[in-house]
């Protein structure tokens, strides 16, 4: 009796517990009652919008250009950044050797430069550009791998060659500069005889040297970008019943990375004929209320957030739960020559402004490139936007004065091979005024 | 003092506790049966004894059963069978309807737990004990609402959740004093905790904050009983019942934590203690008994919220009365001399002005109930169904619920391995 009874209790259980496994899995049914009766002032969230962002302009006096593998050359006259001349050094190496048919004839030399759509100015009208034989090679100085926008290396007074068109930035269509005919049979004439000059890239350059590519005298109203397929091409034929045309190709060369651009500004009579000579940082307030954005002349925006810890003074304050930093050119300042860049990075930075690790995006993996939204019609929306809720998070730690903040930046490549500008209202630029937005989590308790 | 019991009925009974210990209010996990007033207060007050006397709506201030614990009155543990060790256990399924403002048409919601564990015997002649644990008091709701997002024209939406409630663990001894009267004590520890968890969530700032506002009240909880049985006739026998409570603080522990949507804690603040008063409460019944087989019952009982003063926004607590009647039919067997109960049948119906005034209105409860058990013939066991019909609040308080309980309870009784009668 006694095993019956404890059999039967088991069992007797199981039909207690069974039906609790069924009914289980429904959902707690909502009904709106009781918000009468709820205490909101445990936690909300705030938004601050009037936390103070510093903005200044960063200049540098020497922008690394070397290793861009972007040709730029021409000039504009920018009414804010001024006078820009750019000039591109580059090394050809040569062609395979091969010993020539004894029929071949030299015809001509030519440079073949193709436009990489990127520009600056006004391309509409005729350029003048110009090609010079370097008389010194490319030679780091010492100690250095680097070659910056106001290196400079000597060429022969006398052009290899200049051309004079109109270069459409859009198009891919080559440009051809037709150069020396005795140069480019000096060269047909080396490789025919199978010279030792001529040989390999290295004896090759030691001959040669290399390019200067320019602004011909005449001028040029643009800068325009070329990409790195430059090529010197001897057009030659081989004599016969029909002429064949026949050619050699000396390319670009960069193996030793001395590609570079040479940048020149002149900024006088401009607002910015301030800048120059040194490396300064000129806050937003003596710069009519903005600060500048062209990394190859050397500008870049800094932005600062000085007064993020008088958060922690209020009560209620918790936790930075989220902020936005929103930046807009300054509208008195735009102009549809010259476009803004698409993609920024910003870069953490301490008082010495150099260029520390761009802020990530927080979801996923990647860098912040500022998601710019472009209002075509009224321009007033025109803005990038940062998350920089991380970033003020460990700000906000920092118990010491500080110069931290971040400095606008292209993605590494564009920085040195565009001349994409960008002037940025502060927050008190009435044309363009950048916003802070944190939201913090606040509790009355 | 107390007797000696045997390896194995301990080692049983250790069994038959710790099997069923660990299902006590399951649903805590998944309790979906929500009921918006509980927000208010310490939540709903239960008003179930969740034993024999449920089949008539918990009327039992004067009842007493010698193989069943009713703790609706303490003094009539002092009745229990002489040597028999009682392990109570019942589960409560409920069906709630939902209508009113606020309320979406149709809705509904269902649970299923187990709600009380009971062990009683009789000590000596004069003393029974009995031990258990059981819901004093239930808080769950959800809503949602809305948050102004300071220093924007934004607004927020905001989940509110409250579950949990307060635990009744009570140790009740009956006496019997003269052959008539018995007076007895419960002594019960209330401990629990109201939590109520906002979520906070928003689109603009891609992130959410929960916080998790705690009251854990805990006290300890006296309540007295007395009973007098009276022979009528020959057939007929009376018993009037009285119980009292007086007024007692619980001790509320107010936390709040404060965490984000990663799960960082942002605050954990322990807020001032404070003071949620039980009032006095005191409760009168009456039962006519025929032959021992046909029992009839009323119960009043009274709880004086209205002098302790709480009050809040469009709410107050008020004096509750329950009113509940019952009938109970026990159908007997004579065996060898001694009269067995084989099985039973109950009904009952109630009516009670619960603690709660709502916009000047206060939320009333309206059932009936049916119950039958029997006790099974091969084993120890007897088993007992409550059915309760009910509804809560009107058409002109803001909610309204038609309800129905489904109450199983099971009891298992055992020998004392003690000098006297043996069991073969």
């Amino acid at each position: 009796m006694e095993k019956i009874s404890i059999d039967y209790f088991k069992y007797c259980l199981l039909l207690l517990i069974l039906p609790a496994f069924i009914l289980f899995g429904c959902n707690k049914p909502q009904i709106q009652f009781g918000e009468a009766y709820v205490n909101n002032n445990y936690s909300n969230i705030v938004l601050v919008d009037t936390l103070s962002a510093k903005l200044s302009t960063v200049y540098r006096d020497s922008v690394i250009t070397s290793g861009s593998s972007s040709i730029l050359v021409g000039k504009y006259s920018d009414n804010i950044f001024g006078k820009t001349t750019a000039k591109s050094f580059l090394e050809l190496h040569p062609p395979a050797l091969a010993t020539l048919d004894s029929k071949a004839v030299y015809d001509s030399v030519v440079l073949i430069l193709r436009p990489n759509k990127s520009y600056y100015g006004d391309t509409t009208s005729i350029s003048q550009i110009a090609v010079y034989q370097l008389t010194n090679p490319l030679n780091f100085p010492q100690n250095q791998s680097q070659f910056y926008n106001r290196t400079d290396f000597p060429v022969d007074a006398a052009p290899l060659g200049t051309t004079t068109m109109l270069i459409y930035p859009h198009r891919t269509d080559s440009v051809l500069i037709r150069l020396s005919d005795t140069k480019g049979k000096e060269l047909y004439d080396l490789y025919n005889a199978g010279d030792v000059s001529i040989q390999n890239t290295n004896s090759f350059i030691s001959y040669f040297k290399g390019l200067q590519i320019a602004p011909g005298p005449n001028g040029m109203s643009a800068i325009y970008g070329f990409d790195n397929t430059v090529t010197m091409r001897i057009y030659y034929h081989l004599n016969g019943l029909f002429n064949t045309s026949q050619k050699l190709d000396f390319t670009f060369y960069n193996g030793d990375n001395k590609q570079f651009n040479q940048v020149l500004s002149d900024r006088s009579g401009t607002p910015l004929s301030a800048f120059g000579g040194a490396d300064k940082e000129v806050s937003s307030v003596a710069t009519n209320n903005s600060a500048f954005l062209q990394y190859i002349t050397g500008f870049t925006p800094k932005i600062q957030f000085p007064t993020i810890r008088s958060l922690l003074l209020r009560s209620d304050y918790l936790k930075i739960l989220k902020a936005q930093l929103i930046l807009k050119p300054a509208s008195q300042y735009t102009t549809g020559l010259t476009p803004l860049p698409p993609l920024l990075y910003a870069y953490t930075t301490d008082q010495t402004n150099s260029i520390g690790s761009p802020l990530p995006i927080a979801s996923s993996t990647g860098y912040q490139t500022g998601s710019l939204i472009i209002d075509p019609i009224y321009n007033s929306n025109t803005s990038y936007s940062y998350d920089v809720t991380a970033y003020l998070q460990q700000l906000i730690l920092i118990g010491y004065a500080n110069q931290n903040g971040l400095l606008l930046i292209q993605p590494s490549s564009a920085s040195i091979s565009t001349f994409n500008r960008l002037i940025l209202g502060d927050q008190n630029n009435p044309g363009g005024a950048l916003q802070l937005k944190v939201y913090y989590v606040s509790s009355n308790l | 003092m107390f007797p000696v019991i045997s390896n194995l009925s301990f080692k049983r009974l250790s069994f038959i506790i710790l099997l069923i210990l660990p299902f006590y209010r399951i649903s805590v996990y998944a309790q979906n049966v929500t009921s918006p007033y509980s927000i208010i207060g310490i939540g709903d007050l239960e008003q179930s004894y969740f034993n024999r006397t449920s089949g008539m709506a918990n009327t039992g201030i004067a009842y007493s059963n010698n193989n069943f614990v009713t703790i609706n009155n303490p003094a009539s543990i002092s009745y229990l069978t002489n040597q028999l060790f009682l392990v109570e256990t019942a589960a409560r399924g409920k069906y709630v309807k939902y209508s009113g403002t606020g309320v979406t048409a149709g809705l509904s919601a269902k649970d299923f737990s187990i709600e009380k564990l009971t062990v009683g015997m009789r000590i000596k002649k004069w003393w029974g004990a009995a031990a258990g644990l059981m819901p004093y008091s239930t808080s769950n709701y959800t809503f949602s609402g809305t948050q102004s997002l300071q220093g924007s024209n934004l607004t927020l939406p905001v989940d509110y959740d409250g579950s949990g409630g307060v635990n009744r663990f009570f140790f009740a001894n009956g006496f019997k004093i003269t052959k008539n009267l018995s007076i007895g004590a419960n002594a019960s520890y209330l401990g629990g905790s109201l939590v109520q968890r906002d979520s906070l969530f928003s689109t603009d700032v891609t992130s959410s904050i929960f916080t998790t506002k705690n009251i854990y009240v805990s006290n300890l909880y006296l309540d007295y009983g007395l009973q007098y049985h009276m022979k009528l006739s020959k057939k007929w026998n009376a018993t009037l019942g009285f119980t009292y409570a007086p007024e007692t603080p619980l001790h509320a522990q107010n936390t709040a934590v404060i965490k984000d949507g990663k799960g960082d804690t942002l605050s954990n603040v322990t807020l001032t203690n404070t003071i949620f008063t039980l009032p006095n409460t005191t409760g009168f019944g009456i039962s006519i008994i025929k032959n021992n087989r046909l029992t009839f019952l009323a119960d009043y009982r009274y709880q004086a919220w209205s002098s302790l003063n709480v009050s809040g926004i469009n709410y107050r607590l008020v004096n509750s009365n329950r009113y509940s009647a019952g009938i109970e039919y026990s159908k007997q067997k004579e065996y060898q001399g001694s009269k067995f109960e084989v099985s039973y049948l109950q009904a009952g119906a109630f009516y009670n002005q619960s603690y709660l005034q709502i916009s000047n209105e206060q939320i009333a409860e309206r059932g009936f109930t049916l119950g039958a058990g029997f006790n099974s013939k091969r084993s120890t066991l007897s088993y007992h169904f409550a059915f309760e019909y009910g509804i809560r609040g009107s058409g002109i308080t803001p909610v309204k619920e038609n309800y129905a309980n489904f109450t199983i309870g099971l009891s298992y009784k055992d020998f004392w391995n003690t000098k006297g009668r043996k069991y073969n």
